[in-house]
């Protein structure tokens, strides 16, 4: 009774006083929208370069424009206009209708409250996203960058991804951190298409979060991928302010170009939301080569990084393993992968015999990775035998790699001279050759796959000092691709070995005309290791060549590759071609590249034509971030 | 192994709705080194991945935000892990083998040193054939009172 009572009072009350406050809470709230606008339009906060960072938009001559169309901004013109959105932004979050968009623009948001300083009333406590990040506990940021694989050199650029760290799980539990990927929502199972799709931006990029266990999983097992961690100096609040941007991002999606707008450029473009004085990502506005970003993070004046951790991949683990065992281990080994057991003949310390039992079993979880048999036995049989000799100290190694900041740079210019002796006419040359991407077979190769070659998209002018009639300048060279992919034969695995060259090639004949010919040339066999100098690499190889329009050749190729010092590579490559239309041919070539101070190297190459000719050119190969 | 593991996982989540299988597992595409691919891919940057699910969604073993609920850690890091795990546990260490005893309660190095030491004399126990599931790999573990090590000094 008494409650129905006190129900009818506060309902008669809400009737009389509701316009009163409501009415002025209308108005002010207008009015306080209308000042918030009129602010932004004073201060033209769209030119803010936190506002633009935050639209993740870049500048195109007079404009600006963002590549994420869908899912992220809520003025229809917004991706073209960050005036437009800011707006936009100001009338939606602030304004009568959905408030709650505060909740989806965290960031947005919180900026927006600091610099227009605006009224408690009209700021959200937004609890279940608070809820959310709470959980998670994000306090600090890691990039995350994963290297190539030691024997595949499609890899060689790397991947980025950032790490969000709770301190709770310093201790030993970091793997079950969450990793952030911008990635093309992709079927790598398309083969071409995929390739092409990716070039031409027709997979949709996105933001996704993965435990951090699961994410490297990929990289860890499955690709033999060695795996580098870059703490971030952030404060708790721009970890904070990140941790909000990631979540306004959720459902924005923009096409992902492999090459350019990929992986590692959206996280530069994340870290600018942070920090919006770092400008990195218009340094890669054409081509983002992942590791090259973290070599600009690594090497910026003020310092970004506090610490930087290495997880060596499964297969990196394998092959040293296996690359410290004895001979007498080897043997053992040998037996143990197929009699899934070690004799007891064999007269092995405990230790080594540990050591052999666990690289056996690596090998076969190696091989259940990346093939399609499972080896649950083979690997089961062997797992109890390692386990009933109990703790073996001693067993596990650490490694200490270069850390792959410290490899040359991707592109280069080549500043060389040379001589051609041409049907017994010496003829001199002076030469410019700039090369895209990524590293020459004989160049220091820790950061990048051993004994590898990827050269993508360079081209060749050479200036002739020749007689009067003849054109001085000429374009020589186009080179599409030239890779080199050399995977050794090891005792256990039958690895193969490829390369794959696509040239335009000037043949210059009259020295008056510029011919170019097409110049492909594709091998494949098997390599081996030498136990010469630091490390060598001997390739044999069956190549054909289709160049000069007709001539198809095809013949046995003898490689071979060395590090004769740290910093002195040497190659030397014999080809025997037999030919549809002229005699056979035996070409060499030989190349040494000595590295005199990081990003700087000298180049002599020697190789022979098939008129009889010999070229030979000296190079000053500059490399650096384009 | 790999089969298994996700046979293992797709059994487990057939209560999910169709594209909503764990934090992105059932949608993760594993990949293989094949030769063509690598060759196409060398003209690419390699480095695209294949999770298809946003920021917040949520699914088995995740709260419904995307974040894996504190009682289902051991239990989802096993399933994402098994393989590893289990060589880990055999050799007696590991950074995954660490990562488990932690999550049983081990703090100090020499906790997560007698935890391995454990699991290893208890492997056969643990993993008592080549084809055991994730969740038997984990209740056979509570029997084994594996986790114990972590209260000892």
């Amino acid at each position: 009774m008494h409650a129905t009572v006190l129900n009818l009072v506060i309902f008669l009350f809400l009737i009389v006083k509701a316009p009163l406050v409501w009415g002025f809470s209308i108005s002010d709230k207008a009015l306080r929208l209308q000042s918030y606008l009129n602010t932004a339009r004073q201060e033209k906060l769209w030119n803010d370069p936190q506002w633009l960072a935050l639209g993740h938009y870049e500048k195109k001559y007079f404009s600006y424009s963002s590549p994420f169309t869908q899912g992220f901004f809520l003025d229809a013109d917004g991706a073209n206009s960050p005036e437009k959105e800011l707006l936009k932004t100001i009338e939606l979050l602030y304004g009568d209708n959905d408030q709650r968009l505060q909740c989806r623009y965290l960031a947005r948001a919180q900026w927006l409250n600091a610099i227009l300083k605006t009224d408690a009333q009209d700021r959200l406590p937004c609890e279940e996203r608070q809820l959310w990040k709470k959980q998670l506990n994000v306090k600090g940021v890691s990039l995350i960058f994963a290297a190539s694989d030691m024997g595949n050199a499609s890899s060689s650029f790397g991947h980025t991804f950032l790490k969000i760290v709770n301190p709770e799980n310093a201790q030993n539990k970091d793997l079950i951190d969450y990793g952030i990927n911008y990635a093309a929502n992709a079927d790598a199972s398309e083969g071409v298409f995929y390739a092409l799709k990716g070039l031409f931006g027709m997979y949709d990029g996105q933001f996704t979060m993965l435990p951090y266990h699961q994410k490297i999983r990929e990289y860890i097992n499955l690709e033999g991928r060695d795996i580098w961690e870059y703490y971030f100096n952030f404060t708790p609040e721009e970890t904070d302010f990140l941790v909000n941007h990631l979540i306004e991002m959720e459902t924005a999606r923009a096409p992902y170009y492999f090459f350019s707008d990929n992986c590692s450029y959206q996280i530069l473009k994340t870290l600018e939301v942070v920090r919006p004085d770092l400008k990195l990502s218009q340094e890669f506005r054409y081509f983002t080569i992942p590791i090259d970003t973290v070599k600009k993070l690594t090497g910026l004046p003020t310092p970004v990084f506090v610490a930087r951790k290495y997880k060596k991949s499964l297969k990196t683990d394998y092959l040293e393993s296996f690359a410290k065992l004895g001979i007498l281990q080897k043997k053992a080994l040998d037996i143990a992968v197929i009699d899934l057991n070690i004799p007891d003949d064999y007269e092995l310390l405990k230790l080594e015999k540990a050591q052999v039992y666990e690289t056996a079993m690596k090998y076969y979880s190696l091989r259940a990775f990346t093939s399609d048999k499972d080896y649950d036995n083979e690997k089961y049989q062997l797992f109890l035998k390692r386990a009933s000799m109990g703790i073996v100290a001693g067993a596990d190694y650490v490694s200490n790699p270069e850390p792959p900041e410290d490899s040359h740079d991707s592109s280069a210019l080549y500043f060389g001279m040379g001589q051609s002796d041409f049907e017994n006419e010496m003829l001199t040359y002076t030469s410019l050759k700039f090369r895209h991407a990524l590293h020459d077979l004989e160049q220091q190769d820790f950061g990048t796959v051993t004994f590898s070659q990827n050269e993508m998209a360079s081209i060749e002018a050479r200036y002739l000092n020749t007689n009067e009639e003849a054109k001085n300048f000429h374009i020589y060279k186009f080179t599409a691709l030239n890779l080199v992919n050399l995977n050794p034969v090891t005792q256990l695995d039958k690895n193969f070995s490829w390369k794959f060259r696509a040239e335009l090639v000037n043949n210059m004949e009259t020295f008056t005309d510029d011919v170019f010919t097409s110049d492909i040339e594709a091998s494949g066999g098997y390599s081996y290791d030498l136990a010469l100098f630091e490390r060598t690499r001997i390739a044999y190889l069956m190549t054909a060549r289709h160049w000069d329009n007709s001539i198809n050749s095809i013949g046995p190729e003898i490689l071979l590759v060395s590090r004769l010092l740290p910093n002195l590579g040497f190659s030397l490559d014999l080809t025997y071609f037999g030919q549809n239309k002229r005699s056979d041919f035996l070409r060499y070539k030989s190349k040494v590249n000595y590295t005199f101070r990081k990003n700087f190297d000298i180049q002599f190459a020697t190789e022979n034509g098939i008129n009889k000719e010999i070229h030979q050119q000296l190079q000053l190969v500059w490399n650096f971030i384009l | 192994m790999l089969k298994a593991f996700l046979t293992v996982f797709f059994l487990g989540s057939v209560s999910m709705a169709a594209g909503d299988a764990g934090c992105g597992l059932g949608s993760m595409i594993i990949t293989k080194n094949s030769k063509l691919m690598q060759l196409f891919a060398a003209t690419t940057n390699g480095s695209f991945g294949s999770q298809t699910f946003g920021i917040t969604f949520g699914t088995s073993n995740c709260s419904a935000s995307g974040i894996v609920q504190n009682d289902k850690q051991i239990q989802y890091f096993v399933e994402v892990n098994q393989a590893e795990l289990t060589r880990e546990m055999a050799q007696g260490h590991g950074e995954k083998l660490s990562t488990l005893a932690a999550l049983n309660g081990c703090a100090s190095d020499s906790q997560i040193n007698s935890f391995s030491a454990k699991a290893q004399s208890s492997f056969s126990s643990i993993v008592p054939s080549a084809k055991t599931s994730a969740v038997d790999f984990v209740n056979n573990m509570k029997s084994a009172s594996v986790a114990d090590a972590c209260h000892g000094s």
